[in-house]
């Protein structure tokens, strides 16, 4: 999970929809931010930050499926230690995360800085993603006509040279 | 340590005891994870608090804050009865005063039921842990043992250690890898202080001072060179010699000479040691007039502040060799109730040389495993900082000035000292490495074919036994020697190649002694040569080349053949490690329980009617200190002190990143004791002992449970060390306001870890 900083306009949405409370928005620039793993090594084929420094080698980097063939093998090692209910922490009711964890008691993530049991996306979201997006999208769908029509029948409408500098003066202001 | 860091990964069994290597050596304790991963290891924590190392552990045991020896010997007693030992030399362990029959009768006495009095540890968890340690009694099975300062700092702190390291010749431990009993060292460059004999009675390479009624040097030789005391056996510091001389000719060149001794007369020769408590006692008697201070904050790191504070207070003068501006560098300084002095009658002057710190030097750092790491300077340093070298080396430069202008009582030592340095002023790591290394004065020739040149004069030495007693090699110090020879810096190599596939990595960067990863690993072969344990095969005797063969460097002599039965601890005369130690430590021949000096319950359980065997009796306690313990009657809980993984000791509250981790102090508190005394979480305390008093916040703990000791409840309070009134972290007080002034019988580190306090609301 990503986000594309030049398009945020800090509205808190993610904040409030993530099931794991981990977006935050900051009181600098007003943009989300979150760990994004590192997504800029990772495209050029490097493991994220954490997993190269970490001192102790607590943290692993693959695919999804071989992290899931590794937790397995810590899981069943762990188990054979007496751990009874070890597991790997990849909830279903979010389709699964991409920072996973094997748990000692993963019938208790609370206790693991208070993880959630069951996540699952927040209605908001559901609602955004499943029937105001496709609506909001029919609306938009239906101002870009309309703006078509506007500029068919009425031409461009120019702005002229003194607000535009005004503007780049209000953004250079902000930097 | 017998092993090393990697090493740790060979492990069957890890026991940490008197450590939290998950906190303190968080880099250190992912080999403990190697040998769970690939091993299946199981880790055993013992510990007075469920620490961080004990929330990974697969058994954890609580104990009582210094009452190690007891468990230990619940242990030994365990084994000996379980016959879940590996040893078997004397072919009749008949005689009633043979070693293994009295090991057998004093150990007795350490019964579960023994061990639970003192320790509080309940039998059953005993028990289980007791069986775990003993299943590495089989050639196929090995344990190691990880401790730190939770061991040394106690009045019995080389005892405790002197019978962890009986448990591991019991279970056929040692020489092995995945074995040992490993120091896991807290300070960059500790071992090295050590190896390069930093403390006041030792010379470099563990060779000691003359004492003062030592002035013949044939005898002061011969008392250190012990000849065999079997036939057939190594005895290998009868090479002391060789290696004294080569030293004194290190240190004094052409005026060490056979006529003057190489010098002898030139070494102090001692009355007394003079540890650290035993320097700041004379201070506090007013006896001594400046006091060098580099790299040491001793106000914080020393017991009993209020003592250490008087005592500064009476010197003419203290010099600070810091990159920081330490505590101690400001002991005259009134910050309010963390350090209420006042100026006016404080009469020191205090001197600030500013230093460098490691990373912006080159040079080796020798770590827990002995292996001597060279590194390159990664910064510049700030202001006017200089290297320690260059500081002594002026220092030096002018007192030599001085004795020469104006003579003195005894001028030679000073007058006389090598300093062939390109620059005098500024003697390089590189120099300094290869003096300690060593080298050939005169040309060498070998001892078996006299005309075969080895060594031309002028050449380094390619280890120590190319060492000799005749004036014509030179070492700094001899266990060094290898570290730099005419192949190169060896210290600098960086390959990872591990052709055994058991971490030894022999061509990364250099082990004393002689490359050799694990000491006494001639005992990971059985008496006829072969290794115990075909899964680790470490040294072995090869028939064919006749020659000791191996994955490490073999810790024996090359060629001595397994049937000439040379025992495998060849520093012993006896070539054999020793359960019975005469006339080497203070209290006796075997270790044996005793209280701390601040004991919770009073009285010693193995010996309840001695009222003069209740603390270690061998222990040196100053006039003054005594009268400074308190008992439990006032100061009723079990303190303890120790580090956290945010900070390291009292450097890190100057850097920001490490005071935003963990920016305030704070104690812990177990649930039932706060419950008692009406504490919640983020309280306000004030932790008091007969010393003084600290105020700090609460953590109250589910991880510090109360033990039943001797028939009373005993609550610990643990006490993290890193603040002070010097930093960026929020100032705090110094935590050793609380500690007691007395060391352990033999080494005289400081009783850091057991001691008595009481807690009430601030």
């Amino acid at each position: 999970m990503d986000f594309h900083q030049e398009n945020c306009i800090g509205c808190g949405y993610c904040v409030s929809g993530c099931p794991f409370n981990v977006p935050r928005i900051s009181q600098k620039d007003s943009k989300a931010y979150k760990c994004t793993l590192c997504s800029d090594r990772v495209a050029v084929g490097l493991e994220p930050a954490c997993v190269k420094v970490c001192p102790t080698g607590s943290i692993s980097f693959g695919s999804k499926v071989d992290m899931q063939e590794l937790a397995a093998e810590r899981v069943t090692e762990l188990k054979e230690r007496g751990f009874k209910n070890a597991g790997l922490y990849d909830p279903a009711g979010v389709g699964g995360t991409h920072v996973m964890y094997v748990l000692n008691h993963a019938d208790k993530p609370a206790l693991y800085s208070g993880l959630p049991a069951d996540p699952t996306i927040a209605p908001t979201v559901t609602l955004w993603k499943s029937v105001a997006k496709p609506l909001a999208m029919a609306g938009m769908a239906a101002a870009a006509l309309g703006g078509l029509f506007h500029y068919v029948m009425k031409g461009p409408n120019e702005v002229s040279k003194e607000i535009e500098a005004e503007v780049e003066r209000e953004l250079e202001g902000e930097k | 340590m017998t092993n090393h860091w990697s090493d740790i990964k060979n492990a069957d069994v890890v026991l940490i005891m008197g450590g939290n290597a998950a906190e303190a050596h968080p880099c250190g304790f992912k080999w403990v994870t190697e040998a769970k991963a690939k091993n299946k290891a199981r880790l055993v924590v013992v510990d007075p608090r469920f620490t961080r190392s004990a929330a990974l552990a697969d058994l954890y045991a609580p104990i009582r804050t210094g009452t190690d020896i007891a468990f230990l010997g619940g242990v030994i007693n365990y084994l000996i009865a379980g016959n879940k030992v590996y040893v078997k030399t004397d072919p009749t362990l008949e005689n009633p005063r043979c070693v293994w029959n009295l090991l057998k009768a004093h150990f007795a006495r350490y019964t579960p039921e023994m061990v639970e009095k003192i320790c509080g540890t309940p039998k059953d968890k005993f028990l289980q842990v007791a069986e775990m340690l003993a299943s590495t009694h089989t050639p196929d099975r090995v344990m190691t043992i990880l401790y730190a300062l939770g061991w040394t700092q106690h009045s019995t702190g080389s005892q405790i250690i002197r019978t962890a390291a009986m448990v591991q010749l019991l279970l056929g431990n040692i020489g092995r890898a995945g074995g040992g009993v490993n120091a896991l060292r807290g300070h960059s460059n500790i071992q090295g202080l050590t190896d390069l004999g930093l403390l006041s009675n030792l010379l470099p390479g563990y060779m000691t001072l003359p004492g003062e009624k030592e002035t013949d040097y044939d005898a002061y030789i011969a008392k250190r060179a012990p000849k065999p005391m079997r036939p057939g056996q190594l005895s290998y510091w009868q090479n002391y010699g060789k290696f004294h001389v080569s030293l004194m000719k290190a240190w004094y060149g052409a005026a060490a000479t056979k006529d003057n001794n190489w010098a002898f007369d030139y070494l102090p020769k001692l009355d007394k040691t003079y540890d650290v408590l035993q320097v700041f006692e004379l201070m506090h008697q007013g006896k001594m007039t400046g006091y060098f201070a580099q790299g040491f904050n001793p106000l914080n790191s020393f017991p009993n502040k209020a003592k250490v504070s008087a005592a500064l207070s009476k010197l003419k003068f203290l010099v600070i060799m810091d990159p920081l501006a330490t505590e101690t560098s400001e002991f005259w300084q009134n910050h309010g109730e963390f350090n209420d002095v006042d100026p006016a009658k404080i009469q020191t002057t205090v001197f600030r040389l500013p230093t460098t710190c490691f990373a912006e030097e080159d040079g080796a750092i020798v770590n827990s495993g002995r292996w001597l790491q060279w590194h390159w300077k990664g910064a510049e340093p700030p202001g006017e900082a200089k290297t320690d070298p260059e500081i002594m080396a002026g220092l030096f430069l002018r007192l030599r000035e001085m004795y020469k202008k104006d003579g003195g009582a005894f001028p030679d030592p000073i007058l006389n000292l090598a300093w062939a340095y390109k620059r005098p002023d500024e003697p390089s790591p590189e120099e300094l490495a290869k003096e300690y290394n060593g080298k050939a004065l005169a040309d060498q020739f070998d001892a078996k074919d006299p005309t075969k040149l080895v060594k031309k004069a002028g050449e380094l030495l390619d280890g120590f036994a190319q060492l000799k007693d005749d004036g014509s090699t030179a070492c700094g110090c001899w266990i060094f020697s290898g570290a730099w020879t005419e192949k190169g810096n060896m210290m600098a190599r960086r390959d990872t190649a591990d052709p055994w596939h058991n971490g030894q990595t022999l061509g990364w960067a250099f082990a004393w002694p002689a490359n050799r990863r694990i000491l006494y690993n001639r005992a990971s072969a059985d008496p006829s040569g072969k290794p115990w344990d075909a899964k680790r095969k470490q040294v072995w005797w090869d028939a064919a080349q006749s020659k000791w063969l191996g994955s490490d460097v073999p810790d024996f002599k090359a060629d001595s053949a397994p049937e000439d039965g040379m025992g495998p601890f060849i520093m012993n005369p006896e070539g054999v490690a020793r359960f019975f130690a005469r006339g080497m430590m203070n209290e006796g021949p075997f270790p044996e329980h005793y209280e701390p000096f601040e004991t919770p319950i009073g009285t010693n359980p193995m010996h309840p009617n001695n009222p003069k065997a209740v603390s270690n009796p061998a222990a040196r306690v100053f006039k003054g200190d005594m009268e400074a313990f308190g008992t439990a009657k006032d100061f009723p809980y079990a303190a303890t002190t120790y580090r956290l993984t945010e900070h390291f000791h009292y450097w890190t509250k100057h850097v920001e990143s490490n005071a935003i981790t963990q920016p305030e102090q704070f104690v812990e508190i177990g649930e039932a004791l706060a419950a008692e005394k009406g504490i919640k979480a983020g309280d306000k305390v004030k932790v008091s002992s007969n010393r003084g008093y600290i105020k700090a916040v609460a953590v109250v703990t589910k991880r510090i449970k109360p033990l039943q000791v001797d028939g009373k409840t005993v609550h610990h309070v643990g006490i993290p060390l890193h603040w002070g009134f010097k930093g960026v972290a929020k100032n705090g007080f110094i935590t050793n306001t609380l500690t007691p002034f007395v060391g352990d019988a033999n080494t005289q580190t400081p009783e850091f870890k057991s001691f008595l306090v009481n807690v009430e609301k601030a």
